[in-house]
């Protein structure tokens, strides 16, 4: 019976080629959400290597009886710390810019970080989608106490500025800073 | 459909089969190297905040609130380096070597458990890498960070040397 023959070969080769298309599909998706992926470590280790430059310089230069530290929140920290090592010391603060701010971008919850020293803010990332401080004494016990900080542990969320379909790349860091001048 | 284009089509079907599984598991192959990138970077951070925290402490008991009489020889012998009696805790730690031995876990904010174990010992000016019994006024550490989320142990060392107050 050649119209069976003819029907199944049909049915056959796009089962076949449906496959084909699946697969296709996955492998675009697969290769563009690393690449997503890929980009928001890049930011991680961009903001990283920003706030560690400044947080080991916590506290330098400051004179003794004065805080290092002279505000904080479990999202902001304002901190004093010759950062530009010219022999002044500087007034750094870093905080997290609104959410509905970055209205050029396709992510409804990223936000800027923003780095502000002597008074003049520059943002250094976008995408920010968490960002957490939590502060420790020299007993390793949680402080909110500035005098009493002698460790800073932060914790962040990055996410990409656009999607593949619904899904943002995304990274997370944490880490523990002791300054050794707090 | 004779049978040997019922062979031919069988055939077709299972090179595609096994293509299809080659390609899916290098498509997974790349998403675990992709997670397990980002696990690194915080894992070397990890081992970064035990050294910066460790850099505070004093070179060694004898050295915590006054300068040894005999340097090297007043510090610790090599075999009894480790917290001293009532150092418990990580926070009661005093000086390098406390750390001797220690073993801690925990588990990141992405989910990540790990496990970091430290060693601590004396190494000379002459070879910074291999431990020894001979006492110095340098002690390496070297931090170990395992964890079922990496394909590798990830290690970190560092050489604290001794500074005369």
């Amino acid at each position: 019976m050649p119209d069976i023959e003819l029907a199944g070969s049909f049915i056959i080769g796009g089962m076949l080629l449906l496959s084909i298309l699946s697969l296709n599909a996955d492998i675009m998706q697969t290769a563009t959400m690393n690449s997503l992926d890929t980009n928001a470590q890049l930011n991680v280790t961009s903001i990283v290597s920003i706030i560690e430059y400044d947080f080991r310089k916590m506290g330098y230069l400051v004179p003794s009886g004065t805080d290092a530290i002279t505000a904080l929140s479990d999202s902001t920290i304002a901190f004093l710390g010759d950062v530009d090592n010219d022999g002044n010391v500087d007034s750094v603060s870093y905080y997290l810019g609104p959410i509905s701010e970055p209205i050029e971008t396709l992510n409804p919850n990223d936000r800027y970080l923003y780095r502000k020293v002597n008074g003049t803010a520059n943002d250094v990332a976008l995408g920010l989608r968490d960002w957490i401080l939590t502060y420790y004494d020299i007993s390793g016990s949680v402080t909110v106490t500035p005098a009493n900080v002698r460790s800073i542990r932060i914790s962040f969320w990055v996410q990409t500025i656009i999607p593949f379909d619904t899904t943002y790349g995304e990274a997370r860091w944490e880490g523990r800073f002791t300054p050794k001048n707090l | 459909m004779g049978r040997a284009e019922l062979l031919l089509v069988l055939a077709a079907l299972t090179i595609f089969g096994r293509f299809s599984l080659i390609v899916n598991n290098s498509l997974l192959d790349n998403s675990t190297r992709v997670l397990q990138s980002e696990f690194e970077i915080t894992g070397i951070s990890l081992l970064q905040e035990t050294i910066s925290e460790v850099g505070l402490k004093a070179f060694d008991e004898a050295s915590v609130s006054s300068v040894p009489a005999s340097i090297p020889d007043g510090f610790t012998s090599s075999v009894s380096l480790g917290p001293e009696g009532g150092e418990t805790d990580s926070s009661m730690f005093d000086d390098v070597d406390d750390y001797h031995g220690l073993t801690t876990t925990g588990i990141t904010e992405a989910g990540m458990t790990y496990n970091i174990t430290t060693e601590v010992g004396y190494v000379s000016i002459t070879d910074l890498v291999t431990l020894s019994s001979t006492l110095s006024t340098m002690k390496r550490m070297n931090l170990t960070l395992t964890s079922d989320y990496l394909s590798n142990d990830l290690t970190l060392s560092y050489v604290y040397s001794y500074i005369r107050e």
